[in-house]
């Protein structure tokens, strides 16, 4: 009986706050998963629940809240109860009467606890969703490797592909993929999926072209002027997945969506004029 | 990944964009400029125009122009 009370105090104490924490990280990020040992998991779990619980052990105890429901005596009274059947026949009365106040002050900490848990999954998934322009307002490196530690176990694929880490402003992925059968292709990133344990398994683009290789270099040859843009051929259809497995190197590039409002420089806002004010004149 | 190795891949990142941003808008004022009439001619029709890059085809709104020069 003392054993199933025990794991179940492990439990709502050290598991649920892990899950809880675990969950809130899973909304804004692909976290990789890895195979532990239950030893593994449970010291993670005890390491991760230490923080929040001893605050909320200080929150119960300094607001009284703790010492009006039952006292250390009750808590003896429970535990020797449960591992004596001797103490348990002759405190019977005792045991009931302590086990209510052992209820109420499991009850006192566990409700600060889940609380303190919850604001620390809010404050992380906030941090997480606005990490750029946080990241941008530290200066020095230690600051923000400090503020790196704050991120889930993220896979980097994730990190790659997802625009959750991005500077504010709408962003396009573009992706040049060379396949292992030589194949280059060319589109923006609609999609990615991701194995369990956090490694790539297929993207998917968006406006793809292929380029014309052979063509190209026979091209080439006959023509040293020969530009590269007339060997790019549309693909029709809109959702072109590359496993990865097919994949022989991949370059990326982060494109704002409006390339040209961002800050444009003298000579640009000169061009750009110059082409409106002939649109305004209609020549 | 350690959160060294996310702070290196940020930082890299950081500069993918800057260098990706700097060509491209290059690359679409030299379009402009070499071929003004025919992306006029978009911009009367269509109210957009598509512009060839290396980065693939980039459609400019007249209302995205209108909001860079303003």
């Amino acid at each position: 009986m003392l054993a199933l009370l025990v794991s179940f105090l492990i439990a709502v104490y050290l598991l649920g706050p892990d899950l809880i924490s675990r969950w809130a990280a899973d909304l804004v990020v692909f976290r990789k998963t890895r195979i532990q040992s239950h030893a593994e998991e449970v010291s993670r779990a005890v390491i991760g629940a230490a923080i929040p619980l001893v605050l909320a052990f200080l929150w119960a105890r300094w607001s009284g809240a703790l010492a009006r429901v039952g006292s250390r005596a009750d808590l003896e009274t429970v535990f020797s109860a449960l591992q004596s059947d001797n103490y348990f026949q002759s405190h019977h009365e005792q045991f009931f009467q302590s086990l209510h106040a052992f209820f109420w002050m499991n009850f006192c900490i566990l409700w600060r606890l889940y609380l303190l848990v919850v604001i620390f999954s809010l404050v992380r998934i906030v941090i997480v969703l606005n990490y750029n322009s946080i990241w941008r307002r530290l200066r020095k490196r230690w600051m923000r490797t400090l503020l790196a530690t704050i991120v889930p176990r993220i896979s980097e694929w994730d990190l790659l592909f997802s625009d959750m880490l991005l500077p504010e402003g709408s962003f396009r992925i573009m992706a040049d993929v060379l396949t292992k059968s030589g194949g280059l292709y060319q589109g923006a990133v609609q999609d990615r999926m991701l194995n369990p344990d956090g490694t790539l398994l297929s993207i998917t683009l968006a406006n793809p072209r292929r380029f014309e290789r052979a063509e190209f270099r026979k091209a080439k040859e006959e023509d040293l002027a020969t530009e590269t843009e007339e060997f790019w051929f549309n693909i029709p259809g809109n959702l072109f997945i590359v496993m990865a497995s097919d994949i022989a190197n991949l370059n990326l590039r982060y494109i704002r969506r409006k390339p040209l409002s961002f800050e444009p420089s003298e000579e640009e806002r000169e061009v750009l004029t110059r082409l409106l004010d002939r649109l305004k004149e209609g020549k | 990944m350690s959160s060294s190795e996310l702070e290196y891949v940020l930082s890299l990142r950081d500069a993918n964009i800057g260098t990706s941003q700097k060509r491209l808008r290059a690359e679409i004022i030299d379009f402009i400029q070499r071929h003004e009439d025919a992306v006029l001619d978009q911009l009367r029709t269509h109210e957009a125009a598509v512009i060839p890059t290396s980065f693939g085809d980039i459609t400019l709104h007249l209302a995205d122009l209108r909001e860079a020069v303003a």
